[in-house]
C-alpha cells in the first residue's frame, strides 16, 4: 500500500474510537456502560498507556490493591485440571494475586484476541509463539519482559535452552514472553517398512544422501504410474517456518542473518537445498507431494495409515503412540546432517505473553514466571508429553512419557534430549515486514511444491520482490 | 414479548381511533384516513427493526465506512488518507485477483445451487417412501459446521488418498490425469464450489416449503384442462415458486460474494492465491495484518458490488416473480 | 360396440400411463438414492472415523468398519466437561433467539408484505443492505459497543438483537406472506379486523411452513453458532455446546477422532429435531390448506 504520499493527519486513538459512540447514535448508552467494565478494564487507561512508548526500558507501574488476573489457557482437559490445581497453589503462595483461568479453543483464536485487544478486554496472560506474536509485538500489545528477567538467578537462566531463550528476544528489541514448551522437528520412521525393504534404520550419522537413498528404496510404486502407493518420505512443505531449516544445512538461509530486510532465497546454496526437496518430490517421486494447504498437520494422513515410511514433523510422542496404537513399530531419529556438515531444525518459541495494557504487570510476571518454572513444567509434561523448557525437567521427560505409554520405551526418545543438549534447534527467521514477505513467498512456495510445475529458480526471482517489499 | 403486548394494544386501537375521529368532531379536526392509519400502523410494525438498526447496526456500518478513509490498525496508528485506500486497492494485484476469484465462484455457485436445490426439492416433494429420511439426508450436510468440515473435505478431495479421486479411478480415469483439486490452481475454485453445493440443504428446505404452499386446487384445475406434468411445472409450479426462487437468488448472491469459511478452513487462499476470495483477503488484511482501514475499503467495494447485483435482480423481478398477494 | 372400443382405448391408455409411471418412479428413486449416497457418504466416513483407531482413519481404500472401537471422543466430554452447563447455555441461546426472531421478524415482514407506507421499498432495500456488508468488518465496532455496555462474557449480546428482527428472516417471511392471496385480508378488514388481527389471526396460522423454516434455521444456526460465543464469552460456565466442544480440539496436534466425535455429538440432536420438524411443518401444510 502506497499511502506514504497522502496527506498526514493524526488522530489519537481515543478520539477516534469515540467517533464510533457518536456515529452509532447511541452515545448515551455507551457513556452509561463505560462505568461497568468487564474484567476491570477501562478504555481510558489503556489508550493512555498504549500511547506511552517512552517508558519501554522500565517496568510499568501496577495498580494498587490485590491483583486480579485473567489467564487464557490453551490445552486439553487433562492439562486444564492440572493447571487449575497449580494455580490454587500459586494463589496460596501469592495471596495478593487472584487468577482466573479462562479457556479458549484454538480455532480462530487470533480473531478473538485481536478483537479483545482493540475492545480493551484482552486477557492479562495468553499464549503466543514466534510466528504470530510478531504482529502483536509490532502493535505494541506485548509487555517487554527484559526489565523483568533480571529477577532470575544465573542458575535459573542456565536451566533454559539458550537458543529458545534468545528466540524470545528476536525482534523489535523486546522479550515477548516466557517459554511454555518446545516443539522440535525430527524424523519419525516406520520400522516395519524399513525391515520389509531391508533398509537399515536411520541413525545419527545419516546425511542427506543417505536420507534420499533410503527414500528411494522405501518407495513402492507397483504399477509404475509415477504415483507411489507408499512414499519414502514426507516433509511439512506447507509451512514456511517448518520448511526453512533445511536451507542452513546447505549453508544457505531464507533471510540474511544480520539484515532482516534481505531475502536470501536466491543464494546458490539456498537454491541447492530448495532443489533437493523439489527434485525428490516431483522428479524422483519418492518424497510425498503435499496433500493439503495451509497450516494443517497432515503427516497423520500418511504416517499412521503407513503411506509414508519416514516423516519429518514435531515431537508429540503421546499423540503418535495413541494413533499408531501398536499397529506397527516406529522410532524417532535426528533429522540427517546437511551437506554443510551441520544439523539445523526448527525449535519453536511457544510462550506465555503478557498483554501490555494489563493493570497488574507485576502480578502477571509472577504468574508467567511460575508457569515456566520447574513445578508447572513437570506437571505439563505429565499432562501432555510435550518437551519442557528446562533442562532440569528434561531429565525426567523420557521417564514420564514411558510411564504414560510403555511402547515409547523403544522409540528412542533420547534423541530429543540429545538435540536439546547439543542445542542445534533454532527458532525461525522473521523478516522486517513479515506480512509483506509472507504474501510473496507463500504463494511462490505453493507454486513450486504444492502445484509442482515451477522450478526453484522462481524462488530466486521473487527474492528481489521480497526485498522491495521490505523497504 | 414486550413487542407483543404493546402491539396488541395498538392493533385494536387503530380502529377505535378511526371511529372516534368520525363521531365527535367539535372543530373540523383533521381526520385520519384509512390510508394514513395503515401507514402509521405499518411504521409501528416495522419499528422493532428500525430501533435495532439504529442501535446495533447503523453505528457499526458507519464506523467501518469512516474507517475506510483512514490508515489505521485501531491500536497505535491512525491517519486520515481520504480515498487513498480505494485508490490503492485498484492498484493492488491481489485485490484484483480476489475480485475475479469471487466473481467466478459466485457466477458458478448461484445458478448451480439454485438448480440443484430446486431439483432435490422437487424430488423430495413427491409422494415417496422414506420421505422424512431422504429429507434428513439431503439437509444433513448443512448442519455440519466448523473444523470437521475442513478435515472432511481435505480428505474427500485429497488428490492421493481422497474419496472422490478414489471413485473416479474406479470409473476408469487413469491416476495420472485425476484432478489435484485444492492443490491445483485450475481446480481449487471448483473444489470450493463442490463443497458449497454439498451444503445446499438450506436452499432445498426453502424450496420445499415454497412447493408445499402451492394450493393443490391449482394443480387439480390444470389437470382438468389436460396439462401434462411438464406444463404443470412450467405454468403452475414455477410461477407460484418464483417468490422463493427470487429470495434464494438474492440471498445466494449476497452469500456467495461473501464466501470465506471454505477458503479460510481449507486453502488459506492458496494455492498461489487461487482461492483468495474478497472476504479472505479482507480478513487477512484486518485480523492478520492490522490494516483495518484497507480492509474496510474492501468491504465497502464488496458492498457496492453486491448491492448492484441485488438491485439488478430486484429490478428484473417484476418480469418473472409472481406474487399472489402483493399490494402496490 | 363403440362403447366397448372406447373402453379398450381407455384400458390401453391406462397401461401406457402405468408403464410411463413406473419408468418415472424408477428414475426418481435412482436419482434420489444416488444423490442421497453422495450427500451422506462423507458423513458416514466422519461417523466411522470418530470411533476408529488413528492408523485406520486415512486408510486407502477407505475402511468403514473400525478394527476396534475407540470411544474416547464420546466419553471424554461427558467425564471431563460440564456438559450440563454447555447444554443449558445452548438451549438458552436457541430458545431466546428463535422466539425473538419469530416474533419480531414476522411482524416487520408483515408490514413490508401486506401494508402500504411511504418509503417502503427503499426501507426494504436498507433491510437487505445490512446483509451485504461482511460481518468481519462490523465485528470490532459491535464488540466495542457491547463491551462498553458491560456485555462481554455474558450471553446477552448473543440473543438480544434477535428481538429486533433479522433481515434474512424478514425477507424470507415477506416473500411468503406475499404469496398468500390478498382477498384474505381484504375480507378481514371488511369484518372490522385490525391490522394486528390480520397479522396474528390470519397470516401467522397460514404461514406455518415458512415460520417452521425460520425456526429450523434459527435452531440449527444457534445450536452450531461458534463465532459469536467465541468472541464474546471468556468463562467456561458461559460456554454453549459449540464452543465447549471445540475445546476438545485445543491441542498442539490433530486429534481427528475427537473433532469428528464432537461434531457428531452436536449433530445428532439436530437430526432428531429436523426429522420431527419436517413432519410437523412441511407435511402439515397440505392438510391445512391455503385457500380459505
Amino acid at each position: 500500500m502506497s499511502q506514504e504520499e497522502l496527506p498526514r493527519r493524526t488522530i489519537s486513538r481515543r478520539s477516534f474510537l469515540s467517533m464510533l459512540a457518536f456515529s452509532s447514535g447511541a452515545s448515551l448508552l455507551a457513556a452509561c456502560g463505560a462505568t461497568v467494565q468487564p474484567g476491570g478494564q477501562s478504555i481510558a487507561s489503556d489508550s493512555e498507556s498504549s500511547n506511552s512508548a517512552a517508558e519501554e526500558a522500565s517496568r510499568p507501574a501496577q495498580a494498587t490493591g490485590p491483583a486480579e488476573l485473567r489467564w487464557e489457557f490453551r490445552g486439553d482437559e487433562v492439562e486444564f485440571e492440572r493447571a487449575k490445581a497449580n494455580i490454587e497453589k500459586f494463589m496460596e503462595k501469592n495471596p495478593n494475586i487472584k487468577v482466573k483461568v479462562e479457556r479458549a479453543p484454538d480455532e480462530q483464536r487470533d480473531e478473538k484476541l485481536v478483537t479483545a485487544m482493540i475492545g480493551g478486554t484482552a486477557p492479562d496472560v495468553f499464549e503466543a509463539w514466534g510466528d504470530i506474536v510478531y504482529k502483536f509485538a509490532d502493535k505494541d500489545q506485548i509487555l517487554d519482559l527484559n526489565p523483568y528477567v533480571s529477577d532470575l538467578s544465573a542458575d535459573d537462566l542456565k536451566d533454559f535452552y539458550k537458543w529458545q531463550w534468545d528466540g524470545f528476544a528476536e525482534f523489535n528489541n523486546i522479550r515477548f514472553g516466557m517459554p511454555k514448551y518446545v516443539n522440535i522437528m525430527c524424523l519419525w520412521y516406520n520400522k516395519d517398512m524399513f525391515d520389509a525393504a531391508k533398509v537399515p534404520y536411520p541413525d545419527k550419522s545419516w546425511n542427506h544422501d543417505d536420507y534420499a537413498n533410503a527414500m528411494k528404496k522405501l518407495t513402492i510404486d507397483s504399477d509404475n504410474d509415477g504415483l507411489p502407493e507408499v512414499w519414502g518420505g514426507w516433509i511439512p512443505a506447507w509451512s514456511w517456518d517448518r520448511f526453512w531449516y533445511r536451507l542452513p544445512m546447505w549453508g544457505g538461509d531464507v533471510r540474511d542473518a544480520n539484515d532482516p530486510a534481505k531475502c536470501t532465497l536466491d543464494d546458490p546454496k539456498s537454491q541447492e537445498a530448495l532443489e533437493w526437496t523439489r527434485k525428490l518430490m516431483w522428479d524422483d517421486k519418492v518424497l510425498a507431494q503435499p496433500l493439503a494447504l495451509g497450516a494443517k498437520n497432515w503427516s497423520d494422513a500418511v504416517f499412521y495409515p503407513q503411506k509414508a515410511a519416514m516423516c519429518e514433523d514435531g515431537t508429540y510422542p503421546q499423540a503418535v503412540a495413541r494413533n499408531v496404537a501398536g499397529k506397527f513399530r516406529w522410532g524417532y531419529q535426528h533429522v540427517p546432517v546437511g551437506p554443510a556438515g551441520i544439523r539445523k531444525v526448527l525449535g519453536t518459541t511457544d510462550g506465555f505473553c503478557i498483554w501490555k495494557n494489563t493493570k497488574y504487570p507485576d502480578a502477571a510476571w509472577e504468574l508467567v514466571k511460575f508457569l515456566s518454572g520447574p513445578i508447572y513444567q513437570e506437571d505439563q509434561v505429565k499432562a501432555t508429553g510435550l518437551l519442557p523448557v528446562r533442562f532440569s525437567v528434561l531429565e525426567k521427560w523420557e521417564k514420564i512419557n514411558v510411564e504414560q505409554a510403555p511402547e515409547l520405551a523403544d522409540v528412542n526418545l533420547n534423541w530429543a534430549v540429545e538435540a536439546l543438549q547439543e542445542g542445534y534447534p533454532s527458532s525461525r527467521r522473521v523478516f522486517k515486514n513479515q506480512n509483506a514477505a509472507a504474501e510473496i513467498i507463500v504463494p511462490a512456495l505453493e507454486k513450486v511444491y504444492s502445484i509442482g510445475d515451477t522450478p526453484v529458480s522462481y524462488l530466486a526471482e521473487i527474492a528481489q520482490e521480497v526485498n522491495k517489499s521490505q523497504q | 414479548m414486550l413487542n407483543l403486548a404493546s402491539l396488541s394494544l395498538i392493533g385494536t386501537g387503530d380502529l377505535v381511533m378511526a371511529q372516534n375521529t368520525t363521531a365527535l368532531s367539535k372543530k373540523p379536526r383533521r381526520r385520519l384516513s384509512q390510508r394514513q392509519i395503515e401507514e402509521l400502523v405499518a411504521y409501528l410494525f416495522i419499528s422493532p427493526w428500525v430501533i435495532g438498526f439504529l442501535i446495533f447496526t447503523v453505528g457499526a456500518m458507519l464506523f467501518s465506512l469512516g474507517l475506510s478513509f483512514f490508515d489505521t490498525d485501531l491500536l497505535s496508528r491512525t491517519r486520515f488518507v481520504g480515498p487513498g485506500n480505494y485508490i490503492a486497492l485498484f492498484q493492488d494485484p491481489l485485490f484484483i485477483k480476489s475480485l475475479w476469484v469471487t466473481s467466478y465462484y459466485s457466477l458458478a455457485v448461484v445458478p448451480l445451487g439454485t438448480i440443484i436445490a430446486l431439483l432435490i426439492a422437487l424430488m423430495l416433494n413427491q409422494k415417496i417412501v422414506f420421505q422424512g429420511t431422504f429429507r434428513v439426508i439431503y439437509y444433513l450436510p448443512a448442519l455440519v459446521t466448523g473444523a470437521a468440515v475442513a478435515v472432511l473435505w481435505t480428505w474427500v478431495l485429497n488428490p492421493d488418498i481422497g474419496l472422490l479421486n478414489g471413485a473416479l479411478m474406479r470409473l476408469g480415469i487413469p491416476r495420472a490425469s485425476l484432478p489435484r483439486w485444492f492443490l491445483s490452481e485450475t481446480w481449487a475454485v471448483p473444489s470450493i464450489i463442490l463443497m458449497s453445493l454439498w451444503g445446499t440443504g438450506a436452499n432445498m428446505l426453502l424450496y420445499l416449503a415454497g412447493l408445499q404452499s402451492i394450493p393443490t386446487q391449482l394443480y387439480d384445475a390444470a389437470k382438468i384442462d389436460g396439462a401434462n406434468s411438464f406444463r404443470l411445472f412450467w405454468h403452475v409450479t414455477l410461477p407460484m415458486l418464483s417468490p422463493t426462487i427470487f429470495f434464494n437468488v438474492v440471498l445466494n448472491i449476497i452469500a456467495s460474494y461473501q464466501v470465506f469459511t471454505q477458503a479460510y478452513l481449507l486453502t488459506n487462499g492458496g494455492p498461489n492465491n487461487a482461492t483468495l476470495t474478497m472476504v479472505m483477503y479482507l480478513f487477512r488484511k484486518a485480523f492478520q495484518q492490522f490494516y483495518f482501514g484497507y480492509a474496510s475499503a474492501i468491504a465497502w467495494i464488496l458492498f457496492a458490488i453486491i448491492l448492484a447485483f441485488t438491485l439488478l435482480v430486484i429490478r428484473s423481478s417484476d418480469a418473472w416473480v409472481y406474487y399472489e398477494g402483493s399490494r402496490r | 360396440m363403440s362403447q366397448l372400443a372406447s373402453q379398450q382405448q381407455v384400458v390401453k391408455k391406462a397401461s401406457t400411463y402405468r408403464i410411463s409411471y413406473i419408468l418415472s418412479q424408477v428414475a426418481l428413486y435412482t436419482a434420489l438414492i444416488l444423490g442421497a449416497f453422495i450427500f451422506i457418504l462423507p458423513l458416514l466416513w466422519m461417523l466411522s472415523s470418530s470411533v476408529k483407531p488413528g492408523y485406520q482413519v486415512y486408510a486407502v481404500p477407505p475402511e468403514w468398519i473400525p478394527d476396534y472401537f475407540v470411544w474416547d471422543g464420546y466419553i471424554q466430554p461427558w467425564s471431563q466437561f460440564p456438559m450440563g452447563t454447555f447444554y443449558k447455555n445452548t438451549i438458552i441461546l436457541v430458545v431466546l433467539n428463535t422466539l425473538g426472531t419469530l416474533l419480531s421478524s414476522s411482524i416487520v415482514a408483515f408490514a413490508f408484505a401486506r401494508m402500504r407506507f411511504r418509503g417502503r421499498d427503499l426501507l426494504f432495500v436498507v433491510v437487505l443492505s445490512t446483509l451485504m456488508l461482511p460481518p468481519q468488518v462490523t465485528l470490532i465496532p459491535t464488540y466495542w459497543f457491547f463491551a462498553r455496555l458491560g456485555w462481554v462474557n455474558t450471553l446477552t449480546p448473543l440473543w438480544v438483537t434477535a428481538f429486533f428482527g433479522a433481515p434474512f428472516n424478514i425477507f424470507l417471511l415477506r416473500q411468503y406472506f406475499m404469496t398468500i392471496p390478498l382477498e384474505m385480508d381484504e375480507a378481514a378488514r371488511m369484518d372490522g379486523c385490525s391490522w394486528f388481527d390480520i397479522y396474528w389471526r390470519i397470516m401467522i396460522p397460514l404461514s406455518a411452513p415458512a415460520l417452521g423454516v425460520v425456526a429450523v434455521f434459527s435452531v440449527t444456526h444457534w445450536w452450531n453458532e461458534f463465532m459469536g460465543p467465541l468472541i464474546y464469552l471468556n468463562s467456561q460456565e458461559n460456554f454453549p455446546l459449540s464452543l465447549g466442544l471445540a475445546l476438545l480440539n485445543s491441542r498442539n496436534f490433530n486429534n481427528v477422532q475427537a473433532t469428528f466425535a464432537m461434531t457428531s455429538i452436536a449433530l445428532i440432536p439436530m437430526v432428531v429435531i429436523f426429522f420431527i420438524a419436517q413432519k410437523l411443518y412441511i407435511q402439515g401444510l397440505v392438510i391445512s390448506g391455503v385457500k380459505g
